[in-house]
């Protein structure tokens, strides 16, 4: 039964996406999406604590069709918890974004908005699944698309325009690693992971096209990067991450972009192999991007007026966490970045859904405006103060261990140790000089001498629920850090 | 080097029609030219796999009793390039999608007119 999981629900998540807009009865349509949500989250539950415990990972050809020929999916321990966080992201996000979806999205379109979701996500679980380069190209595309229209899906001319530069962005990036896949399939007449491996080994063995080699995995490097919005490639990012509803912002900044960054470390961990990308020098461009990403992205956002902006500069800074940590070419390296991929996904998801919530109470999008938002709406400027800080570093919160874990890895590099703990302290430095004021303006008063009472406001439990869960994952990542760093760990040793 | 670039002559049109499609889609303020420059960067990688895929004097990959596997040309590019061709229709598809609703917004197709009168837009909101 496990070994159906990884198939069962990509398939049982693009069925039900196709569908989901035939459906005709009002608030039918999200519901469904996360009912099969909440579905695929405890299949993959399932299938990590079954692999976790066992020890295992395995292969799953298509139509059973075997290796050279035949598609395949792979699972193993990382996969699952990807593939859990990812889902339970996508749930939340949705539920907290409910609210918004109503006002922003005509209630005729609802149902072609729930199938880009449910496209979007089955195209994540895909990615993280999938054991073949050219699957993976495939599902980025889809991602790209659907992520595209989920940006315009608000129809206000900001967002289209925000759209247009997003895609033109991502298919740039898709034009660069199409090509490096072709030249890498034209060097080595493999497509799959495992067929890849062996072919990459022979060719580093034997010395023959090294050139080509290195050309191929610089330009998947460099399109993956566009696509994940790594400075100095994030010129997309915070005009579509903010003008798009608050769904597709908390998805696209929470998920999204980690995609992308988790075939990355597929082709560095299991194409190319360590070995070579460290050789190379392919670690240290993936470190200084990531440097220079953290402070200069951190640097963006501190200028930032509008509240949904200053979150998605503040994105581009912590993707640069997950390139420096990939670039320390390391086992912990790897892990911390996996760390940062589930860490990041949790928080910032969450202080989109909490952005949106004071927004719609307060009315406004820009700091002047914003000012005692959290008293209008007190869970929201809960989930804004608990990811802000979070992401701060404040100790039993995800992104707290997750800086812990990339220092930690940082540790044991060769030259990377000093730059790598600078970056991390300048950058938390910059976040709290942007997230502190942020915190305390929205628990401020509007008005100084005013008398500005909380506010509770009855109704949208289900988004009240979803940030309760949120700030629970929250605290789960950042307080249960051995065992899901042995997960991860166990994960990539299975690799 | 005439030689080897006559030799190589799909590879080689293949870069310069990726090169000229990439700074086509980059450079051009135009939507529609960055459109078409994206269609010929796509184009120029379609290019690259199925010359790759061919075998000099190989048939069309379809098994005749008898024959060994030099005889034909290797499917697999083919199968590649089919597929690069779906995604490259619909990224067109949305494209032009995009293009046409902010024609209607800004009447205008100059993404340089359109991001100045989008950001005089959201200032007078």
């Amino acid at each position: 039964m496990s070994y159906n999981i990884p198939f069962l629900s990509i398939m049982l998540t693009l069925v039900s996406g196709i569908l989901v807009p035939l459906i005709r009865r009002e608030g039918g349509a999200l519901r469904l999406i996360r009912g099969v949500q909440l579905g695929v989250a405890g299949l993959s539950a399932l299938l990590l604590v079954r692999l976790s415990g066992a020890g295992a990972s395995f292969s799953y050809p298509m139509g059973h069709i075997p290796a050279p020929w035949g598609n395949e999916l792979r699972a193993g321990p990382l996969e699952a918890l990807l593939a859990l966080t990812f889902s339970v992201v996508m749930l939340l996000s949705l539920s907290g974004g409910a609210e918004d979806l109503r006002r922003d999205v005509r209630p005729d379109r609802q149902g072609w908005y729930c199938l880009l979701m449910q496209l979007l996500f089955g195209a994540l679980l895909a990615m993280v699944y999938t054991d073949d380069l050219f699957t993976g190209y495939v599902f980025v595309e889809i991602a790209a698309v659907t992520a595209c229209i989920a940006v315009a899906a608000k129809e206000s001319g900001r967002s289209v325009v925000a759209a247009i530069r997003y895609l033109i962005f991502s298919c740039l990036g898709s034009g660069l690693v199409l090509l490096g896949i072709a030249m890498l399939y034209c060097i080595t007449g493999q497509l799959l992971f495992s067929g890849l491996e062996e072919a990459v080994a022979r060719l580093v063995q034997s010395g023959e096209y090294s050139l080509p080699l290195v050309v191929s995995a610089l330009l998947m490097t460099l399109g993956l990067s566009i696509k994940s919005a790594q400075f100095p490639f994030h010129a997309w990012l915070p005009d579509a991450h903010a003008s798009a509803t608050t769904a597709s912002s908390a998805i696209l900044s929470g998920l999204v972009l980690k995609g992308y960054l988790v075939l990355l470390l597929k082709l560095i961990l299991r194409v190319f192999g360590p070995a070579l990308i460290v050789s190379t020098y392919i670690d240290d461009l993936l470190f200084l991007l990531g440097l220079t990403g953290m402070l200069f992205a951190s640097v963006a956002a501190l200028r930032q007026e509008e509240v949904k902006r200053m979150i998605a500069y503040s994105s581009s800074a912590q993707i640069s966490y997950i390139f420096l940590a990939l670039g320390l070419g390391s086992e912990a390296g790897w892990t911390a970045a996996c760390y940062q991929i589930l860490a990041h996904a949790m928080t910032k998801s969450m202080i989109f859904v909490g952005a949106g919530e004071m927004i719609r109470a307060s009315g406004g999008h820009y700091w002047g405006e914003l000012r005692g938002a959290a008293r209008l709406a007190p869970l929201g400027g809960a989930a804004f103060t608990v990811g802000g800080l979070s992401l701060c570093g404040l100790p039993l919160l995800a992104g707290f261990s997750a800086k812990y874990c990339i220092a930690a890895a940082a540790l044991d590099a060769e030259w990377q140790t000093a730059p790598a703990l600078f970056g991390l302290a300048a950058s938390s430095v910059l976040n709290a000089m942007y997230y502190i004021p942020a915190i305390l303006a929205i628990w401020g008063r509007a008005r100084a001498n005013e008398d500005a009472p909380l506010v509770w406001m009855r109704g949208n439990g289900e988004g009240k629920c979803a940030i309760l869960l949120f700030l629970a994952g929250n605290l789960l990542l950042g307080t249960a850090f051995g065992p899901v760093r042995g997960l991860i760990q166990q994960g990539l040793s299975l690799f | 080097m005439l030689e080897v670039l006559v030799e190589q002559r799909f590879y080689v049109t293949a870069v310069l029609l990726f090169s000229v499609g990439l700074a086509a889609l980059l450079l051009h303020p135009n939507l529609i030219k960055k459109i078409i420059g994206l269609n010929l960067m796509d184009t120029a990688v379609f290019l690259f796999l199925a010359a790759m895929g061919y075998v000099d004097g190989g048939k069309a990959p379809m098994v005749e009793p008898g024959a060994e596997a030099a005889a034909y040309i290797n499917p697999v590019p083919g199968g590649l390039v089919l597929t690069g061709i779906v995604v490259a229709v619909s990224t067109t598809a949305l494209f032009l999608a995009l293009t046409h609703r902010l024609y209607q917004k800004y009447h205008s197709v100059n993404l340089d007119v359109i991001l100045m009168l989008a950001r005089r837009g959201t200032e007078e909101e």
